[in-house]
């Protein structure tokens, strides 16, 4: 008898070349249970997953389970590409409130969360020890300060891990530079959610943005970042850190954290004590930007039923205890994972960071939006490493990228109501 | 020191050779690229751990992963690589560059054209790539790149044909269609399905090619349908013109000198760059659009002609029944009343006996437009024949038609025809309404209501008007 095939897409992380292994490893019991459906995996990586899924839905073979960043819960339900979950799916509750709103759009749950992740401050432990405490870098200043020391008498020939640089930061346009600085302006008073609610919106060029951007510029040159260093792909910058020992801190996903944790005989490893710290408090106090994958049915499946079966075996802990041990991965609802590892001091600062984040806000085209204000970020970044201040040039391109914004909004016509 | 005996040994340029071959078959999918990935790593499978092909889209300067093997099969590939990543060793001096991920070295080789690159070829091994033998590498990803060539420009054929077809089609679509929409549909349509587009948006404009009238858009699995709201538009070009902050172009769609839309082709959502080779089939399809958009108006124009009284430019009874019929459908869905609103002249025939048929075509023609300045948006009015209108009056209320009545029997009346030795022929008019649902359930009923309203205007001695009523069978007034 022909086998029923479901089209699963993920886009993991860190798991690399390895996935497939680990995904046959993780629904070993769901093919036991299903023995009539073949189970047909793609690994995407994150830079090509959103055009390859809208290819997918443009030529009428999406996926019929496909793992989705947060952000683009809006507008691929706006499309018209993700089936509602079916009622009565019961699912464990989630970690923190925000995530359970991600997957609800117009009052409807179009997706189970999966995976969450916060940004923060991963920081050498061994750098910080007898150095300050890390009260002592939890504002902005003192973060400052602390970073100018670091710059000063970091080695700047060559990599060096007793004398590292400041803080790796990627400049690069990419949304992974959004998702890590997003939370600096946020402290800084950034009303994102709020500006985005508006017809034509300010966002970057909004006075709120301001003083999260001046203190960017600043982190940037006392961390004496260069061409070079600002332009790293994310996975170089963090093997650079967890590796070579190349920055005292790292602005990121603590993932690595928490598979030596779960897995310490990882075949990649941090080989310096690592510590997850929150964002330092800004002018509007604390805070971060919360994201995740979340797991979704596409509208076109035939085979809308037994994907969600699927999906709910992927957010189950037969599952998620072999997941997260190779990518670090933080599963998104309580129990399992987070009963057995949650009292770990380093998971509860992650939780608890969690429970504080903020995602962005639910709108029908951030999707495009945010790569527009990730390049615009990038953009204004750049200018500031080139010694510019932001009144030169920062604000200029600000103002030049919010326009492109407006423009963008304007062209959203099929927004409005748009009836088949 | 490392060593790679394979990579050593062999002859590298014939095995690039052997996989440009095995890329210069029919299948110009990524399977090509796969079959080339095998057969390098046929050649290094002691060396070599896993190849990747990346094929360069020279228009979003994008570095697209075609294919990937490693020791336990292959795969389509999904990596990409924005062109800005690589190093400048690779993309601008044409030699290999290595680096470590993890327990594995992967080493990226150019696939040179000229002085630049086609793509690149990735290999990964336990090993680090000896520097003596980068030369013999660059040597396989010379000759592998005449494969990739090979492919892309088989690629971009393939994609021209595809294109002069769906332009050839739509052509041959066309021929059958009728109306304005169904034509319009199809051009979106097109856009979207055969020109992989995320939305493509007709606005149609005015007679004056000032002012959009309607606007039509398609969306990627999703369908088409009619904007309810007129977006603002940036001024229009002449000419095809690019969007300055998305991958969108907006095709003008003229008929010589004149304006009859515009085409706005977009990827808002995907935002992949448009390819260069869609722009001038997409002219080709707005110049099919402006074909089909003229003669459609053309036909309307002439459809209108016939359906209008050739006198008073007012509708004729025909059509005029057909939008009765349709209102009152609208009507029951909407749950509120529509009004017939008929009007007689009075002493008609007095007035062409004393001054003539001109005279008397003089004062129908008033009489219409006095009708006509009167209509509201979605009221449409017809001359029943010889000297009666009546006036399709949707959401009207009794109070309301009357007070319309009155207006219409002092306006009538206070605009005489002078004649040309300054004399006044003064006009007057009865009025009956009738209304549905309240005083008729179907358009027969309505109609003949609305006639007994007229006719007991009359008996109550003309320059008045009625409303049919239930009780009292009618109410007077004027």
């Amino acid at each position: 008898m022909a086998k029923d095939t479901l089209k699963v897409w993920i886009m993991p992380t860190q798991v690399g070349s390895r996935t497939g292994k680990l995904f046959t490893r993780a629904v070993a019991t769901f093919r036991k249970a299903h023995p009539s459906i073949s189970l047909e995996l793609r690994v995407l990586p994150w830079s090509n997953a959103w055009a390859e899924l809208m290819r997918a839905y443009k030529r009428g073979d999406p996926p019929d389970l496909v793992q989705i960043g947060s952000t683009w819960m809006g507008t691929l339900t706006h499309l018209g590409h993700l089936a509602p979950v079916p009622d009565g799916m019961e699912t464990r509750a989630a970690v923190a409130p925000w995530i359970d709103e991600c997957v609800q759009v117009n009052g409807k749950r179009m997706a189970l969360p999966w995976v969450v992740e916060c940004s923060g401050l991963i920081a050498r432990s061994d750098i910080l020890d007898g150095a300050v405490s890390e009260s002592g870098i939890a504002t902005w200043d003192g973060f400052l300060s602390f970073c100018r020391d670091l710059g000063e008498n970091a080695n700047k020939q060559e990599i060096d891990p007793r004398r590292p640089l400041p803080v790796g930061i990627t400049c690069r346009p990419e949304p992974v530079t959004l998702h890590n600085l997003a939370p600096w302006l946020l402290t800084g008073g950034w009303k994102l959610g709020e500006l985005l609610a508006e017809e034509n919106p300010r966002l970057l060029s909004h006075p709120s943005a301001r003083a999260g951007l001046e203190y960017l510029g600043e982190l940037l040159r006392v961390n004496r970042t260069d061409e070079d260093s600002g332009a790293i792909q994310p996975y170089r910058l963090a093997m650079d850190f967890y590796q070579e020992g190349r920055f005292a801190f790292l602005i990121g996903n603590p993932w690595m954290i928490v598979r030596n944790l779960i897995d310490p005989t990882a075949s990649v490893e941090s080989r310096w004590p690592v510590t997850y710290l929150p964002i330092p408090a800004g002018p509007a106090g604390s805070a971060t930007r919360g994201g995740g994958s979340v797991l979704a049915v596409s509208t076109r499946s035939s085979h809308q039923e037994l994907a969600w079966k699927l999906a709910r075996h992927m957010c189950g802990s037969t599952f998620m205890d072999v997941w997260c041990q190779s990518s670090g991965d933080v599963p998104a609802h309580i129990g399992g994972f987070w009963s057995r590892y949650g009292d770990h001091p380093e998971l509860q600062k992650i939780r608890h960071a969690l429970e504080a984040a903020r995602n962005y806000p639910p709108h029908p085209m951030w999707a495009t939006l945010e790569r527009v204000l990730a390049r615009g970020l990038s953009d204004i970044l750049w200018s500031l490493l080139a010694g510019d201040s932001l009144d030169e040039n920062g604000m200029a391109i600000a103002a030049t990228v919010d326009e492109e914004i407006q423009s963008i909004l304007q062209t959203g016509w099929d927004r409005i109501k748009a009836k088949p | 020191m490392a060593t790679m005996v394979q990579v050593e040994s062999q002859d590298l340029s014939a095995l690039g050779n052997r996989a440009a071959i095995a890329m210069c078959g029919t299948d110009t999918s990524y399977r090509a690229f796969l079959a080339a990935c095998k057969t390098i790593l046929e050649g290094l499978h002691d060396d070599v751990e896993q190849v990747r092909i990346y094929l360069l889209d020279p228009v979003d300067r994008m570095l697209r992963e075609e294919a990937v093997v490693d020791h336990f099969g292959g795969q389509e590939g999904s990596d990409l690589i924005p062109l800005y990543q690589l190093s400048e060793e690779v993309t601008t001096k044409l030699v290999g560059s290595q680096h470590h991920m993890g327990d594995q070295w992967e080493i990226l080789v150019p696939l040179p054209v000229e002085t630049q690159i086609a793509g690149v070829l990735a290999l990964v091994s336990f090993q680090k790539f000896p520097p003596h033998l980068e030369e013999r590498i660059l040597r396989l990803g010379r000759s592998l790149a005449l494969g990739a060539l090979y492919v892309r420009r088989s690629r971009e054929a393939e994609r021209s044909m595809q294109l002069l077809k769906a332009v050839t089609d739509t052509s041959a679509k066309l021929q059958g269609l009728e109306g304005r929409n169904i034509l319009l549909e199809n051009f979106v349509t097109t856009a979207v399905e055969a020109f992989g587009f995320d939305r493509a948006t007709i606005f149609v404009l005015d007679d004056d090619g000032a002012k959009v009238k309607s606007a039509l858009c398609a969306r990627a699995g999703f369908g088409v349908f009619q904007l309810p709201e007129i977006p603002e538009l940036p001024p229009l070009a002449d000419q095809p013109a690019p969007h300055p902050h998305l991958p969108g172009l907006w095709i003008p769609i003229r008929m010589g000198s004149r304006r009859l839309g515009v085409m706005f082709v977009d990827n808002i959502y995907s935002l992949e760059a448009p390819s260069r080779d869609v722009l001038q089939p997409l002219v080709d399809l707005a110049s099919q659009a402006a074909l089909a958009l003229e003669n459609a108006r053309l036909i309307e124009r002439l459809r209108e002609t016939a359906l209008r009284d050739d006198l008073t430019g007012l509708y004729r009874s025909g059509y005029f029944l057909e939008r009765v019929r349709e209102e009152l459908a609208n009507s029951r869905r909407r749950k509120d009343s529509t009004g017939l609103v008929m009007v007689d002249l009075d002493h008609f025939k007095l007035i062409n006996d004393t001054y003539g048929h001109p005279v008397g075509d003089e004062v129908l023609i008033r009489v219409a437009d006095r009708i006509r300045q009167n209509l509201r948006v979605g009221d449409t009015a017809c001359r029943k024949g010889g000297d009666e209108f009546i006036v399709l009056v949707p959401n009207l209320t009794a109070d309301q038609g009357g007070k319309m009545a009155q207006r219409l029997i002092e306006e009538i009346r206070a605009s005489p025809v002078e004649l040309p030795d300054g004399r006044l022929v003064e006009i007057g008019v009865s009025v009956g309404v009738a209304l549905f649902p309240t005083h008729a359930g179907n358009w027969q009923d309505l109609w003949s209501r609305a006639d007994e309203a007229l006719y007991q205007a009359k008996q109550a001695g003309r320059g008045c008007w009625s409303l049919w009523n239930t009780q009292s069978r009618l109410s007077l007034g004027g």
